[in-house]
């Protein structure tokens, strides 16, 4: 019973995720809304922080997001590639965002370019497919230069084109290179490494003197439809995870005490059954955030809880994040901008998750402080990457973990009892 | 060969000694074969147990993944903690164990991605 099942989940899940949302579109939109609004989605610039319902309407947002799953899929089958944690943190992400700035026009260049850098370095594709699925994050900048610098489509398409795939071939390397700054406690090092690279483009974007016309556009008016989908996504997992193990509650109290620091495979480490519960009371307790902070749920927001979903496989558990996000709600309380009132701080409060594995390794103290700090840097590292950078909380998480991880490991015994005890 | 193989080598070596090191084993004989696409460790410990070393054992011989080795080699070497064996884990093939009358010899296999 359990392996039909699990054989169901890894080949057929797709299909009861796509063919409800699909469905889900044409309940909600008309055809030639649904044709309208993917034209508008597919032709806006999709900076930060670009809703896509308020661009094109609910309707048009899933069949992008049907598009992205499908693509996706086909990709991973392609490659013969099988879920592990790091691969449901990849798809979820991806899927997440599809709602907020990822179009199949804007990651395919990336894709290829990171496809050019196999060629290059002689690797297998498929052994880079996870830094292909996050390179996706700097979307937007290829949408931008398509079609929001202002140039004729026959030269900014073929452009952008070119752009996606120069970034896609470096961001690997790149990637390496962000890991050795913040150790592996900032669960989005691609958002950061992203970051690093759309401050670049940024600068030169300013001096040529092109206005980014960054502007916050997002729809609320779908709140409990998403909150619904999520209550079912969330009970349809823990559910899941009790008909492939039985006993998979005895066995959650081990995944709880991993650090959650890159690279940490839940699926490997613990099991299926085990990353699958993880991963659907990480969507609970998502709703729960909503719900006691009064957050409405929009493209954005939709994107924050994919992410604590995906990531609740590889690195994020409700321990470890609790306290990184109790550290972000503290700060904002003190500095008076609730997350009901502030889209940005509402997005923090679920993207400040990238920085678990600092409670994981130092201690309940040390991921309030992390927490916090988080969210005083947040609205600085959106002014510095100009909003090319999807992972916008993965950039000022990379530079809070690299500033507070060598201060807790030199002046924190936490870590040195945990290597001595075998945590 | 990719011209990351040698750093991974030496970053798997270099995360082995720190972990031997944390544990207060300070003789050792580590000796690396490198070959045109695979490696072998030998590591031969005095005076040790195989209980003391069932945790490095058991977390190394959890299934080599290629695409995570990919995604965070450069991690192995940087904080020595536990979470380490892991990701060690993640880039060798499979570990072999010998128990001699006054040491422990461990062999680890790696084939380059």
């Amino acid at each position: 019973m359990a392996l039909s099942y699990k054989k169901f989940l890894s080949n057929y899940l797709v299909f009861f995720i796509v063919i409800p949302l699909v469905l889900l579109a044409f309940i909600l939109s008309r055809v030639n809304e649904i044709l309208v609004g993917l034209k508008d989605i597919y032709l806006c610039s999709g900076l930060l922080i670009t809703d896509f319902i308020a661009v094109g309407g609910i309707g048009a947002t899933l069949i992008n997001v049907t598009l992205i799953i499908i693509f996706n899929y086909v990709l991973i089958k392609c490659l013969k590639i099988s879920f592990n944690g790091a691969i449901f943190a990849g798809v979820f992400t991806m899927v997440g965002f599809a709602f907020f700035g990822k179009t199949l026009i804007n990651t395919i260049p990336l894709f290829l370019g990171v496809y050019l850098y196999s060629l290059y370095s002689k690797v297998e594709f498929k052994n880079y497919i996870i830094v292909a699925l996050f390179s996706t994050g700097i979307g937007p900048l290829i949408s931008f230069i398509m079609f929001g610098v202002g140039l004729e489509l026959y030269f900014s398409i073929p452009l952008g084109i070119f752009v996606g795939i120069v970034v896609g071939f470096f961001i690997q390397v790149l990637s390496l290179n962000a890991l050795r700054l913040h150790r592996g406690y900032n669960l989005y090092n691609i958002g950061f490494t992203l970051g690093i690279i759309a401050m670049i483009f940024t600068a030169i974007f300013r001096v040529l003197n092109i206005s980014l016309n960054a502007n916050i556009l997002i729809n609320n008016s779908y709140h409990w439809h998403l909150f619904s989908m999520f209550l079912i996504v969330s009970i349809f997992l823990i559910v899941s995870a009790f008909i492939l193990d039985k006993a998979v509650i005895k066995k959650y109290p081990k995944l709880l005490k991993r650090t959650g620091r890159l690279v940490t495979d839940f699926v490997k480490e613990t099991s299926l059954s085990v990353a699958i519960l993880n991963m659907g009371l990480m969507g609970i307790f998502a709703l729960s955030l909503t719900l006691i902070l009064q957050i409405n749920i929009n493209g954005a927001i939709v994107a924050g809880i994919m992410t604590m979903l995906g990531f609740a496989s590889f690195g994020k558990h409700l321990y470890n994040t609790l306290f990184v996000i109790l550290g972000a709600i503290l700060a904002s309380f003190i500095f008076n901008t609730l997350p009901k009132d502030n889209i940005t701080v509402a997005i923090g409060i679920f993207f400040v998750s990238a920085l678990a594995p600092i409670t994981g390794q130092y201690g309940i103290i040390a991921g309030i402080i992390a927490g916090f700090m988080h969210m005083l840097v947040l609205p600085m590292a959106m002014d510095f990457q100009g909003g090319f950078d999807l992972f916008n909380n993965g950039f000022a998480a990379g530079f809070v973990a690299s500033i507070v991880v060598p201060i807790f490991e030199n002046f924190s015994l936490k870590g040195e009892q945990n290597a001595k005890a075998g945590v | 060969m990719p011209k990351q193989e040698s750093r991974k080598l030496a970053k798997i070596t270099s995360a082995i000694i720190n972990y031997l090191f944390q544990r207060n084993y300070n003789k050792f004989d580590l000796k690396l074969n490198r070959f045109k696409d695979k490696t072998t460790i030998v590591l031969e410990i005095p005076d040790a147990k195989i209980s003391t070393l069932k945790e490095m054992i058991d977390k190394v011989s959890k299934t080599k993944d290629s695409e995570v080795e990919m995604y965070g080699w450069e991690l192995i070497g940087e904080s020595g903690f536990n979470d380490e064996l892991e990701l060690l884990g993640m880039l060798i093939d499979k570990v072999e164990i010998e128990e001699k009358e006054t040491s422990i010899v461990l062999t680890f296999y790696r084939t380059m991605v």
